[in-house]
């Protein structure tokens, strides 16, 4: 007994100096410095290179387009104060900043414009976005191995002076060119290291900051970079972004002060963060539909008249009010709300139909088509794995049961699931489309029948028409309305069936200012600022 | 004893290479490719994708292809992370888990060892119960649950460690991703130890040394430790080549950037490279640590002779 009061003493003793130690080495929390979570570990830092949020939310700190995007989503003049269109909208000039420079001081011109568009699609660069810049004159061509690099429609007038060529008016060519595919990449450097170019000691950058320090899958550092054309605008000094895969661990460093910034939070805690941390959890709607693909080259499933009872049978409102609870709104059409210059989207035509009354008529559409809750339709609804998404699939195949429809239910792997999208093997997948760009035709031209997102294989040549037609028009207003009247059309067919318009979800700490929702959820860290007093600065007085 | 070795590391060769063609097959064979995303891309642009990794060659062509820089100590660029090369990443992860494995097997081993032993020589009495319950405990309570209350209670609440990041291997991150790491270990090696230990103090040789009038402590420790630690030390040899190549679970809980999560990200991705890489090296490592165990035994088991 006296050993094991002994062990228990030394025990205590034991956590008491292991608690003073960890006083002494309290996590320091620079004044200066954002810490930042980022959903992965970036694929990339070459803004040609990268794909996923991860790497756009560091390439965007580093390195700033001819446009560019601003803390409210708001798109503004970057490396070019301005620019003109030609009548037709097949020509832009872009007048660049005087003096800008790059983060080592060379001078930034036009030229560099020219020699990074053409990287970008020079088809041994392989960016995986190179299709982004397929507006632009010899584009496709030039990426696809057809003609020289130096035919593309680029052209550097003077050091000031950027010209750009388009093969069909693009109204929001500005949107394309703040993409991280047309960001300048620096020559000089690229010229000198070669594929190793991006690594710390090695790459400059002409935005806000520049990197200083990569550990993979631990941090990604930079400083602010002096030769910002707006050095004196940026107020924070330093971030760092963590590559946090796991939400639980985020929510984790985020609750010990170890993290300004969490991007996403864990759908199981979320009812946890409203109740406990309601401050610091921002919910705000963002530019992604929820939605099903339907494949329509499925004998059972090219019936309209059954993709029309599986959208009537779905209570969209009881999907966002009872089972999402994140601020969601149910989704009638499949261009998400907020799209700038877009309007209300059209709508499927039974919005306002009572949910009884939807499935009434949904039963009896099953029934034209021969099924009934006696006969049911067999369908695998298939949906990539993951909690929420399960959820959300359980849900509907509730919905489905009543009006004569047999749910599988299968989770995947991502590959494996996309893989079977793209070859058409599936019946139903539950997924998600997320804006690009600011434009209603990112969402649109999806379904254009020779799109390579195309999943359910739909192919309307009125729907080809109205995309062509207005991805060769140069009034705003007309082009507008053909977006609208394809759209009209994908929700009289429905080979695709929307469910909600999602919303971004961030845990933003209470030290950082100058957050702002917004629909493109983009929120460079030169908008930010940090309260924190700075720590050990004892002659400034605060 | 020398040309034991050479003789054991020639026979690994066709082990190896027998290794990388099913990894090779498998990653193959797995639907999707590392190009597929939520986002397809056109076909030009995924041509230009396929052209740069050679995957628009024919398989065996690819095999040959990595077969050749593998020869060369080249284990190609990672697909998923384009600026770094698959010995740049395990460079980069491997001294992280390497540092965790051999701190958690070292406290497994100064804990479980004496452990078990005492609860051998107290055969049956409460300290054998306690010994044996918890160690029952330590093997069932899974990492991953473990890990995040530890988290909770001592990063969250107490604030007394940090709650994860690596921060260059210093004390405070290490211990309580160490201590989750070794939990198994311990337990694992405290009911082989003592298992072992009350075999050998059954056997012919204790008696005798016994009835000569050794002292209990001779008899222990020149006598049977040696013998007691050979299963402890055959177990060990495959437990160093697991343990330091990370643990994608204690890594994801803690932040760190071992090598674990490579084995999970690299198969998720499709990244066939890295899966490559990571397989190969976790390979090479177990077999070079059966080779080591089976000349260590020599040193322990004056039978065992090598051949």
């Amino acid at each position: 007994m006296r050993g094991f009061s002994y062990s228990a003493k030394f025990g205590l003793r034991w956590l008491v100096s292991l608690a003073c130690l960890s006083c002494l080495l309290s996590f320091e929390v620079s004044s200066s410095t954002l810490h930042r979570g980022n959903s992965a570990e970036p694929a990339s830092l070459d803004p040609h290179q990268g794909q996923d949020v991860a790497d756009l939310t560091i390439v965007s700190d580093m390195f700033e387009g001819l446009v560019a995007f601003d803390g409210d989503g708001e798109l503004v003049p970057g490396v070019a104060i301005s620019w003109e269109s030609s009548l037709d909208g097949k020509q832009y000039r872009f007048h660049l900043a005087p003096n800008l420079s790059w983060s080592d001081g060379v001078a930034l011109t036009a030229d560099d414009f020219v020699y990074s568009l053409r990287r970008a699609l020079a088809p041994a660069n392989a960016s995986p976005t190179a299709y982004h810049l397929y507006p632009i004159l010899n584009a496709p061509e030039i990426n696809n191995g057809q003609r020289q690099i130096q035919e593309l429609g680029v052209r550097a007038l003077d050091k000031t002076t950027l010209l750009i060529e388009l093969s069909a008016p693009t109204p929001y060519l500005p949107a394309i060119l703040a993409l991280a595919v047309a960001m300048p990449i620096p020559r000089h450097v690229v010229e000198m290291y070669g594929k190793s170019w991006t690594k710390p000691g090695h790459i400059v950058s002409n935005g806000a900051y520049k990197l200083v320090d990569w550990l993979p899958s631990e941090y990604i550092e930079v400083v602010r970079n002096s030769h910002f054309r707006l050095a004196s605008e940026v107020a924070i000094e330093q971030v760092r972004y963590y590559p946090l895969e796991d939400g639980v661990a985020a929510l984790n460093r985020f609750r010990a002060g170890m993290l300004d910034i969490g991007h996403g939070v864990p759908f199981s805690k979320l009812g946890w963060m409203r109740e406990n941390l309601p401050a610091a959890l921002r919910l705000s709607p963002g530019l992604t539909t929820e939605y099903l693909a339907i494949n329509v080259t499925h004998s059972n499933l090219s019936d309209p008249r059954v993709r029309r009872a599986l959208s009537l049978a779905i209570d969209r409102e009881k999907i966002v009010g009872k089972l999402r609870r994140t601020g969601e709104r149910a989704a009638y059409g499949f261009v998400p709300p907020g799209m700038p210059g877009y309007g209300q989207n059209s709508q499927l035509d039974f919005v306002e139909m009572p949910m009884e009354q939807r499935l009434v008529e949904a039963r009896r559409l099953m029934a034209e088509a021969g099924y009934s809750p006696d006969k049911p339709l067999p369908v695998t609804l298939r949906f990539f794995a993951g909690k929420a998404s399960k959820k959300i699939a359980i849900v509907l195949a509730a919905m489905w049961k009543p009006i004569g429809v047999k749910t599988a239910l299968m989770s995947s792997d991502s590959r494996v699931l996309v893989a079977d999208m793209l070859n058409q093997d599936y019946d139903i997948v539950l997924t998600n489309w997320g804006a690009d760009f600011a434009d209603a035709s990112n969402f649109i031209d999806l379904h254009h029948s020779r799109s390579e997102s195309n999943f359910p294989g739909y192919s309307n040549p009125d729907y080809d028409d109205f995309v062509r037609a207005a991805s060769l028009e140069a009034d705003p207003v007309r082009r507008n309305q053909l977006l609208h009247r394809a759209e009209a059309l994908l929700m009289k067919d429905q080979p695709v069936i929307p469910i909600f318009y999602m919303t971004s979800k961030w845990m933003v700490g209470a030290d950082v200012i100058g957050w702002k929702d917004n629909a493109l959820d983009l929120h460079p860290s030169r908008n930010l600022r940090l309260s924190r007093e700075p720590a050990y600065s004892p002659g400034q007085g605060g | 004893m020398f040309g034991y070795i050479v003789k054991r590391l020639l026979g690994a060769i066709p082990t190896m290479l027998l290794i990388m063609i099913a990894v090779f097959a498998l990653i193959h064979i797995a639907p999707g490719g590392p190009f597929d995303n939520k986002r397809p891309m056109p076909a030009e642009v995924r041509a230009n994708l396929n052209a740069t990794y050679h995957l628009d060659e024919p398989l065996l062509v690819q095999f040959g292809y990595y077969l050749s820089g593998v020869v060369q100590g080249d284990f190609g660029p990672s697909y998923k992370f384009k600026e770094f090369t698959v010995t740049e990443l395990i460079g980069q992860a491997f001294p992280v888990s390497l540092k965790l494995g051999i701190s958690a097997l070292i406290i497994a081993l100064l804990v479980g060892v004496p452990a078990g032993m005492v609860a051998a020589l107290k055969r049956d009495s409460l300290l054998d119960l306690v010994v044996m319950s918890t160690s029952m405990m330590g093997m069932v309570i899974p990492t991953f649950v473990l890990a995040p209350i530890m988290v909770m209670v001592f990063g969250v609440h107490l604030k007394w460690l940090p709650v994860a990041g690596w921060n260059h291997g210093a004390l405070p991150n290490m211990v309580m991703p160490v201590i989750a790491l070794s939990l198994p270990y311990v337990a694992y090696v405290a009911r082989m130890t003592r298992g072992s230990t009350l075999e050998v103090l059954r056997s012919n040789y204790i008696r005798t040394a016994q009835a000569k009038g050794l002292p209990m402590r001779l008899v222990l420790f020149r006598h049977a430790l040696k013998p007691a630690l050979l299963p402890v030390v055959s177990f060990l040899g495959p437990a160093i080549a697991g343990i330091v190549v990370g643990s994608v679970v204690i890594e994801r809980i803690f932040g760190l950037p071992g090598l674990g999560r490579y084995f999970v990200d690299g198969a998720i991705n499709r990244d066939y490279t890295l899966v490559m890489g990571v397989s190969i090296f976790y390979a090479a490592l177990l077999l070079l640590m059966n080779i080591v165990v089976d000349v260590a035994y020599t040193f322990l088991d004056p039978r065992v002779k090598l051949k």
